[in-house]
């Protein structure tokens, strides 16, 4: 008999990983935020756990304590943080930070520093009609340019809930440090599904101070350097991923785009892929 | 004093003519601009500081005293970051 109260596999990036607690609590909170996740019935590579304690909730990584006593709410938004964290590890696939989105199957990876605006612009885009495929990673060959759907919950700020029409009720648990996650499903959206193949990187800068909107296109050797700093394990076989950068930079359109109103954003990358046909 | 060459653990691509550098040792990726890009093209330990601003301006049709901050200040920064072997005299 299982020793967990709560237990679910999803498979991201072709990763499988079990969430599990030994509190009901649990179940809930990831039908709700967790819904859009694909369940699968492989074994995981690893568990990630929230367990009671007396005096309040932990997140372990297998049998390694990942957190100090937390309430209940913040030991789950930890477990989401681990879940992100252990797909980058066992995940084969190069992946990137960023926000990710796509229309008719183009792809559009929105790379940047926290607070560069990649989230709500990512949220809005998918309430504009945009396919989401990560609020964190890009994942893909980048020999087929073909690129693997993430979609963990968006984090985003109360404020940008509020941009993006989202309706206080909506949200689904305590935010944590400010942050909400919110499903494409909240945002109208959906999941991005199909082929899905890496045509532009935007790095969105967001400035509140901006007069209307900025957009300068990006040299191919910039793009390197930029798919190159925002690598996840980047360190880990980096001469082979500095290849692998300028063969993808050679590949693909770069802009970037520093803007004010992300609603102004999302019409310029609609400009971006209209140029690709479908 | 000659500048460069290129430290022996640095790779060098050339991107739609602009230079990326990667540092494999620090796994650190660097992109030149066009002109740090001629000045790293000419720092093969062939010429001194001088004479790179010199055939620099040559080249850009402007004079040296023009460019000279701008190429000291880029070769003391490939210095720094390592990527130049240190200078011979």
């Amino acid at each position: 008999m299982s020793r967990w109260a709560v237990e679910r596999t999803y498979e991201l990036i072709g990763v499988p990983i079990r969430i599990a607690s030994d509190v009901p609590d649990l179940e809930p909170l990831l039908e709700r935020v967790c819904r859009d996740l694909t369940p699968t019935d492989r074994s995981p590579v690893v568990t990630i756990s929230i367990r009671s304690e007396p005096e309040g909730f932990r997140a372990w990584v297998d049998e390694t304590m990942r957190s100090d006593v937390l309430a209940f709410d913040q030991s789950f938004m930890k477990a989401m943080s681990l879940l992100h964290e252990q797909t980058m590890e066992h995940c084969g696939l190069w992946a990137v930070h960023a926000g990710v989105v796509s229309r008719r199957g183009l792809v559009v990876a929105m790379p940047g520093k926290s607070g560069a605006g990649k989230s709500t612009l990512v949220a809005t885009c998918v309430s504009a009609g945009w396919d989401y495929v990560s609020d964190e990673a890009l994942a893909f060959d980048d020999e087929t340019m073909e690129v693997v759907p993430y979609p963990k919950p968006i984090w985003i700020d109360r404020r940008a809930t509020e941009l993006v029409g989202l309706p206080r009720q909506a949200l689904p648990v305590t935010p944590s440090r400010y942050k909400y996650p919110v499903t494409p499903s909240d945002l109208g959206g959906t999941v991005a599904e199909g082929p899905l193949h890496l045509k532009a990187v935007v790095v969105p800068e967001r400035d509140p101070a901006a007069d209307g909107i900025e957009q300068v296109p990006l040299r191919r050797a910039e793009l390197v350097t930029i798919l190159l700093r925002h690598t996840f394990k980047r360190s880990r076989d980096s001469e082979a991923k500095f290849d692998r950068a300028v063969r993808v930079a050679r590949r693909i359109d770069g802009l970037r785009l520093r803007f004010s109103h992300a609603k102004d954003a999302v019409e310029v990358l609609d400009g971006v892929l209209s140029t690709y046909g479908s | 004093m000659k500048i460069g060459p290129p430290a022996p653990h640095v790779r060098v691509e050339e991107v739609d003519g602009d230079l990326v550098l990667f540092d494999t040792e620090r796994h650190q990726v660097y992109e030149l601009n066009p002109t740090a890009g001629d000045i790293w093209r000419l720092a093969t330990g062939e010429f001194d500081e001088q004479e790179m601003i010199t055939l620099l301006a040559r080249a850009y049709g402007v004079e040296p005293e023009t460019i000279a901050a701008d190429v000291t200040r880029v070769i003391a920064d490939l210095r720094e970051r390592g990527l130049l072997q240190p200078a011979a005299s």
